[in-house]
């Protein structure tokens, strides 16, 4: 259906600055990949041309941001000056987006523990505040059920394992200091079967 | 339901609900941030999150709810999601929406993955007859699985397609009459796209077919770069109002006005803000010749194509 090939165009430009500025330099060669009109390739042409696309491809940005930030917000603070690159490089092949918060900032948070599996960057206390982040959304958005307080398995409590000392974590959560790495392995208790998240470190 | 006010909600908002709770008449809310879509190859595709939904019956028992959604891009190409309607549908019987709207919107597109790819905003429309066809199908069927009529909301545009085979107006007017939806009449973002796309927004108004009209949005904005952003960002500009008391005494079939602000703009804005906006938009509803009391028709509006 043309409607559909142009909208991916358009949507391709809009995800990515560096493709607009090659578009403006390169013509309707730009377009080649998709199969459209002369209509269609003319419209985009001119489109691209349009300073109104610079306000596009930032609000793009910001939209897919709020969903990784709104679950991952100790993680993107711990990526620092990296977290632009990390993006880009995440929605670069991130070709299936959603803007549910949870999927995003699950395949965001999958990503990033993969690129440090494979070396590509620093794991240490990252990779802690990762599994820490995600497990709290999880138990969150767990269903309650009809369990009694002190089931366990509970799917809105859950205890996960660190390499690092979750204090530090917790004031740098509420001081958006940058976290720092202690060394101390410790294990938390997530409980969210009440009604706000409880996070408690357990003794080991 | 009479022409009321109304609000679509957030999380800052529970406070202020039950202690002005005559301040609405209605409360807007977005159905897809009250569940999970776990895509349309899981086996159970769609899961409420139990937390907001614990909010949402809470509201439900309160206040006459509305459904705003903003998941179906019913303008999309490469997909048209009836699953998503039918969810829609699940959740106008059990929470007796008084309404449903969406956007009138592009949000998906196809890539080599998948046919739901979110484009990250919605993508301006070409209004041509090829998508006018597209639309009065898929309405129609839109219409008859909801029971009900759908409003759809006009968008914000930053990049206008060119040369196109209708104006927006005129395309408006004819997806109005050939598909018997409504309009979702959102005037902040015809003065967004007036404030940066030059649009005559009074022209606009001049030409549009009010009695397709069955909600109006209001909200504020703010500027980026020099460019007016739809952000909702609390008090509407004077020029909203204006065009408001203008719009109502010819919507012949208004249901609502309500009122949009994004949750970070709270703090700001506290409750004296928003109770004021809501004044505002009573204080409209109350012009000379206003809209007469209207009830949602028990026997629904479905497509006419």
């Amino acid at each position: 259906m043309a409607i559909a090939e142009f909208q991916r165009a358009l949507a391709d430009l809009i995800a990515s600055p560096q493709r607009c500025l090659e578009a403006r330099k390169a013509g309707r060669v730009a377009f080649a990949e998709y199969a459209l009109t002369e209509r269609e390739i003319t419209r985009l042409e001119r489109m691209v041309m349009d300073a109104g696309m610079s306000i596009n491809c930032t609000l793009y940005r910001v939209n897919r941001l709020t969903p990784v930030y709104s679950v991952l917000p100790l993680t993107c603070r711990m990526l620092g000056d990296s977290i632009a690159h990390e993006l880009d490089a995440f929605w670069a092949v991130s070709r299936d987006a959603t803007l549910q918060y949870r999927w995003e900032a699950w395949r965001f948070g999958t990503w990033l523990l993969e690129r440090i599996s494979r070396g590509d960057i620093p794991g240490g206390s990252l990779e802690d505040v990762i599994h820490f982040e995600l497990a709290c959304f999880e138990v969150r958005t767990a269903p309650r059920g009809d369990f009694p307080e002190d089931a366990w398995p509970h799917p809105r409590k859950r205890i996960l394992r660190l390499h690092h000392d979750i204090s530090t974590w917790l004031a740098g959560e509420t001081t958006s200091q940058p976290v720092t790495r202690s060394g101390t392995p410790s294990a938390v208790l997530l409980d969210a079967s009440g009604t706000d998240l409880q996070v408690s470190l357990i003794a080991e | 339901m009479k022409t009321g006010v109304g609000i679509l909600y957030n999380g800052t908002l529970d406070r202020l609900l039950q202690e002005h709770a005559d301040a609405v008449d209605f409360v807007s809310v977005i159905p897809e941030r009250f569940w999970t879509d776990h895509g349309r190859d899981a086996a159970t595709r769609f899961a409420p999150l139990p937390e907001e939904l614990e909010r949402l019956e809470r509201l439900a028992r309160d206040h006459q709810l509305v459904a705003h959604g903003i998941g179906l891009s019913i303008a999309s190409g490469s997909t048209f999601d009836v699953e998503h309607i039918r969810e829609l549908a699940r959740w106008r019987a059990k929470f007796q929406f008084g309404w449903v709207s969406e956007h009138l919107a592009a949000v998906r597109v196809r890539t080599e993955v998948t046919s739901d790819h979110h484009a990250g905003l919605t993508l301006p429309l070409a209004w041509d007859e090829e998508l006018l066809d597209m639309l009065c199908e898929r309405i129609a069927i839109a219409q008859d699985t909801l029971g009900c009529q759908l409003l759809l909301e006009n968008g914000v545009v930053h990049t206008p397609v060119p040369e196109t085979d209708m104006s927006e107006i005129e395309f408006l007017n004819a997806l109005f009459e050939r598909s018997g939806c409504g309009m979702l009449l959102d005037l902040h973002n015809l003065y967004v796209n007036h404030a940066n796309q030059q649009v005559d927004g009074a022209a606009f108004l001049d030409a549009l077919n009010m009695d397709a009209v069955g909600e109006v949005h209001v909200a504020g904005g703010n500027k980026l770069y020099g460019v007016y952003l739809d952000s909702h960002s609390g008090k509407c500009p004077q020029q909203v109002w204006q065009w408001l008391a203008k719009v109502v005494p010819r919507c012949g079939n208004l249901r609502g006005v309500t009122f949009e602000f994004h949750e970070s703009y709270f703090p700001q804005m506290g409750d004296e803000g928003v109770l004021r906006e809501l004044q505002l938009a009573r204080d409209a509803l109350k012009s000379e010749g206003g809209p007469t009391p209207w009830q949602l028709p028990s026997s629904n509006v479905h497509s006419q194509t």
